[in-house]
């Protein structure tokens, strides 16, 4: 099925903002006018959206999935900083970091060997030298809690 | 011979087998063998941090091992009060919690911890709530406030530092025992809302000793009153409402605890230390010289404090109906 | 006068003037990378300020804030990224500059406004703070909400093509901004239960997540290898500096910038941000061409570039004059400022004087140390675009990871950056402006704050702020600025 791409975008919007209504039910009276106020708004401008769709853009749900699955790169990226993210405090960061920027650099077509350790770990280190003991921000641990 | 050999074994026995009861009396007080960590609810800088900044190396001065202030800042405090109920009561984590806040947070919504969750080591930090004005106000004295308020319910504005903050129960809780009504004008923070008052939008604001000495000595703002129990020899000039007849006293607490199941040992350790570390000079001169409002209250006094302030809050809750969620 | 000569003494010492020097260099480096805001690297000097001379460490953290609003600049324009908050405006027309092939002329008109700005604002401190702190006074919360309602009214003008799609995102950024306690009744909105989001979204988590994190992935998904763009500094091509003529044509634009900059600097609680959408907003207005602005012009640099500088001196007016901050970064200056012993307030002029004029003259200082880094760096900063993409992306992405970490040392920010930054994405992809959103998560927060405020000081009586002259005077700039905008949205189209 083929859509136009801003009627696609002014559905889902619409959509959303109709679900981020209901949990202002519960918010006490005088805080929830606003966020109530800006959901209606939302779904107001979903409509000029709606109306003014350009007929040449349009998409499809193949399309729209191709657009995302088809750069590997993309996903490797993703996949990674969520694996970070996930990891932080079980592997700690300065273990997860030069893997990351390692991996990152190699997919992205970074060949030379030596260069890609080098900055790997400089990266690393510099971040150790700034936050951890400049700003002596409590970086996560993880496995080398000791 | 042979009686003293026997005596000689027995002798023996006796120690091999009485060593071991001896030797564990000593492993219980095998504290602290790494580091400790003290968790803060709220960033760098901040009142608290500076406080738990400068007990901590006196404190590592005496048990022999780093004590460490982790920042923990979220949730108005609540994110680092959970960590320190959920840590490990092994003595390696302690926190600071505080009254009204952290008993407020409690009373207020659904909190992560509750207050049983925590022993309580000591008060480091106490100063009262007060009300100051302009000196250009057309308030010269709290009676003058208390006289216009009765006439005028509501009218007059009075800021704070945050909805529920020790500043904002300290005004509920006056209003309550004085009879009056005003109107709470709720800031982030209380340096916007001296900007305010100092701009003449407000009229009264409530806050901390610590937000306005500075200011009071240049001569910007005037204290009306104090919440505290006694004259605060800062604000000589100053009556307290419990004084004047209100037996109204609101200030706050920074008080060090741990995890409520710290084996006994160890709290009192940490307890006696606290104690002898608030008391050298070298800690009272240092925190005199930065401004810092220290007050030293024993586990005991600080245990009882808490309960009552729990309790009033209770009341007040009740009284005035404020929010649950 | 006396005093002024004595301060001047204080800070032309070779510890104080090194001080100004080395707090310059990790400005610079801070404020470009992103993740790292200019309050973080005022805050990262404090410690190393105990033991110093006054002077010297009020040179210290002046190089710092001065240098680190200028370098959020250097990333802006050069890799569509904003090393801090005050940058966010410098990227609508900066990046366009560079992918024209005229980021050298981008970055000297940076750095040449940045100097302007500060030195414009450090003057009106000097000479005229004690007027400046009466009309700071004057802003209470009607006056604010008044300014944050015209400061919405900037969504039309950053939302490039689409007006609908700018509002909405304008829209988004107000709902986000509402994450987290309310004012009133600290009820905490959207946290569905998450006590990480009882405080609301830290504006550098959003900034990291809406800006780094989508040119990050747009990267990815281009396949290419570097920026294609051949910045050669040895060609003597116009586009690489700014002209004379061009300076001159400027002037208007930092005149404007400047004065918008102390203004907003003055009040209370607004800051660098808002100052440079403002001033990009008036510049648009003013312009001869206004539909030029967002393809790559000098003024859409200069404008904000000179607004955020110009905050500087403006802010330190409430602090020396009042003793209250007017900036986060200026919170931090407090704090250091009373363990030195220096007692910010009315009476710093005559019972501190000396120390009072230090540290103007060390922001003064400060300002000229950053022209001429700014300057002699600009042929090294344009190296940033030779950089492999390979090696830009892990290293934008791990600023990113660390700047949001760092806030509040927690890792659900961390996924939270991450998560804007996805959505930041699809915006992208369909074509929905990012600015607005950011505008609006920094100007909604003091806009609900201000008109909860208002409504308790009228006694719900809230048309009674139209009574006071400014709130008056800032309905009729809305109104007008409205009118005109749209006026033109019609012509243009």
């Amino acid at each position: 099925m083929t859509f136009r791409k801003d009627r696609l975008l002014s559905a889902v919007v619409a959509a959303i903002s109709i679900l981020l209504f209901l949990p202002t039910l519960k918010f006490p009276k005088s805080a929830s006018y606003y966020p109530q106020g800006i959901l209606i708004l939302l779904v107001l401008l979903c409509i000029p959206l709606w109306v003014k769709a350009k007929k040449e853009e349009t998409v499809t749900i193949e399309l729209v999935l191709k657009n995302f699955l088809t750069t590997r790169n993309l996903l490797y990226v993703i996949g990674s900083i969520i694996l970070l993210i996930s990891l932080m405090d079980v592997i700690g960061l300065y273990i997860e970091l030069p893997l990351f920027v390692g991996f990152i650099m190699y997919r992205l077509g970074f060949r030379k060997r030596l260069p890609l350790f080098a900055i790997s770990l400089g990266l690393t280190f510099l971040v150790y030298l700034l936050f951890g003991v400049m700003l002596k921000v409590q970086i996560p641990m993880g496995l080398l809690q000791m | 011979m042979k009686h003293g050999k026997m005596f000689a074994s027995i002798l023996l026995v006796l120690l091999v087998g009485v060593a071991p009861l001896l030797a564990q009396g000593q492993a219980e007080l095998e504290y602290p063998t790494k580091g400790i960590e003290v968790l803060v609810g709220y960033s760098a800088g901040g009142a608290t941090d500076i406080a738990a900044r400068l007990v901590a190396p006196f404190m590592e001065k005496e048990l022999g091992k780093p004590v460490t202030v982790i920042n923990k800042p979220g949730a108005g405090g609540e994110i680092a009060h959970s960590a320190t109920a959920i840590a490990k009561p092994d003595g390696y984590t302690l926190g600071y919690i505080h009254a009204p806040a952290t008993i407020s947070i409690t009373l207020n919504r659904k909190a992560s911890y509750a207050l049983q969750d925590f022993v309580i080591i000591g008060n480091v930090v106490y100063h009262e709530n007060l009300i100051v004005v302009p000196p250009t106000s057309r308030f010269k004295t709290i009676q003058d406030v208390l006289t216009y308020a009765k006439e005028n319910p509501g009218k007059l504005t009075i800021g704070n530092s945050g909805a529920y903050a020790d500043d904002h129960l300290a005004s509920l809780a006056l209003q309550n025992t004085a009879g009056v009504k005003f109107e709470d004008t709720m800031f982030q923070g209380t340096a916007p809302s001296l900007v305010a008052l100092l701009g003449g939008h407000i009229d009264l604001v409530m806050c901390n000793v610590a937000d306005i000495v500075d200011k009071v000595k240049q001569k910007q703002l005037v204290v009306l009153a104090t919440l505290g129990s006694e004259r605060n020899a800062l604000f000589p000039d100053s009556p307290t409402m419990k004084e004047l007849g209100y037996n109204v006293m609101m200030g706050n607490y920074t008080t060090l605890a741990a995890p409520a199941n710290t084996p006994a040992p160890i709290v009192k350790l940490l307890q006696d230390t606290l104690q002898k570390v608030t008391a050298s000079e070298e800690y009272v001169a240092k925190a005199t010289e930065m401004g810092l409002p220290i007050k030293y209250f024993t586990a005991q006094e600080t245990t009882e404090i808490y309960k009552q302030q729990e309790q009033r809050l209770k009341e007040l809750w009740i009284t005035l109906g404020l929010p649950t969620q | 006068m006396q005093a002024f000569l004595q301060g001047l003494q204080l800070t032309t010492t070779f510890p104080a003037l090194f001080a100004i020097f080395i707090g310059s260099i990790g400005g610079i480096i801070i404020g470009a990378l992103p993740g790292l805001s200019s309050t973080l690297g005022v805050a990262l000097l404090v410690p190393f300020t105990f033991g110093l001379e006054p002077a010297t460490a009020m040179g210290l953290l002046a190089g710092m804030y001065c240098s680190s609003i200028y370098g959020g600049s250097i990333t802006a324009i050069l890799i569509n990224t904003p090393g801090t908050g005050a940058a966010a405006a410098t990227v609508l027309d900066g990046y366009p500059m560079t992918k024209n092939g005229q980021a050298g002329k981008a970055l000297y008109t940076a750095i040449i406004s940045s100097f302007i700005g500060g030195m414009f604002g450090t003057f009106a401190l000097l000479f005229i703070a004690p007027l400046l702190s009466r009309v700071a006074l004057k802003f209470g919360p009607p006056e604010t909400f008044m300014l944050s309602v015209f400061g919405l009214t900037i969504i039309a003008s950053v939302s490039s093509k689409n007006l609908t799609k700018g509002i909405m995102a304008g829209l988004f950024g107000l709902l986000l901004s509402t994450v987290g306690f309310d004012s009133v009744t600290a009820y905490p909105r959207y946290a569905f239960g998450n006590i990480h989001l009882y405080e609301g979204i830290a504006l550098v988590v959003a900034l990291v997540g809406f800006f780094s994190i989508p040119e990050a992935l747009t990267l990815v998904k281009s396949k290419q290898k570097k920026m294609n763009i051949d910045i050669d500094l040895k060609k003597n091509s116009d586009d690489n500096r700014l002209t004379g003529k061009e300076i001159l044509r400027l002037i208007p634009t930092f005149l404007r910038g400047s004065v918008i900059g102390t203004l907003i600097g003055i009040i209370p609680g607004v800051g660098t941000p808002v100052a440079c959408f403002l001033a990009y907003n008036e510049e648009k207005r003013f312009s001869k061409h206004p539909h030029l602005f967002g393809t790559g012009i000098i003024e859409g640099v200069a404008a904000p570039e000179t607004a955020n500088n110009a905050v500087e001196g403006g802010s330190f007016v409430p602090l020396l004059t009042l003793g209250i901050p007017g900036s986060s970064q200026t919170a931090v200056y407090l704090g250091a400022l009373l363990i030195l012993g220096i007692k910010p307030g009315p009476e710093l002029f005559s019972t501190q004087a000396p120390i009072a004029y230090s540290i103007i003259l060390g922001l003064f200082i400060a300002n000229i140390m950053m022209l001429f880094l700014g300057l002699g760096g600009v042929r090294y900063f344009v190296k940033i675009i030779k950089m492999p993409n390979a090696v830009m992306i892990p290293v934008i992405l791990t600023f990113s990871i660390i700047g949001a970490y760092a806030i509040n040392a927690s890792i659900f920010d961390v996924g939270l950056m991450f998560f804007l930054g996805l959505i930041g994405y699809v915006m992208r992809l369909n074509s929905i402006p990012i600015a607005p959103t950011v505008l609006a998560l920094i100007l909604g927060p003091i806009g609900e704050d201000a008109f909860q405020q208002t409504v308790s000081i009228t006694h719900g009586q809230v048309w009674m702020i139209f009574s006071r002259p400014i709130c008056i005077v800032l309905l009729v700039i809305t109104v007008l600025s409205v009118f005109f905008s749209l006026r033109k949205n019609r012509i243009v189209e």
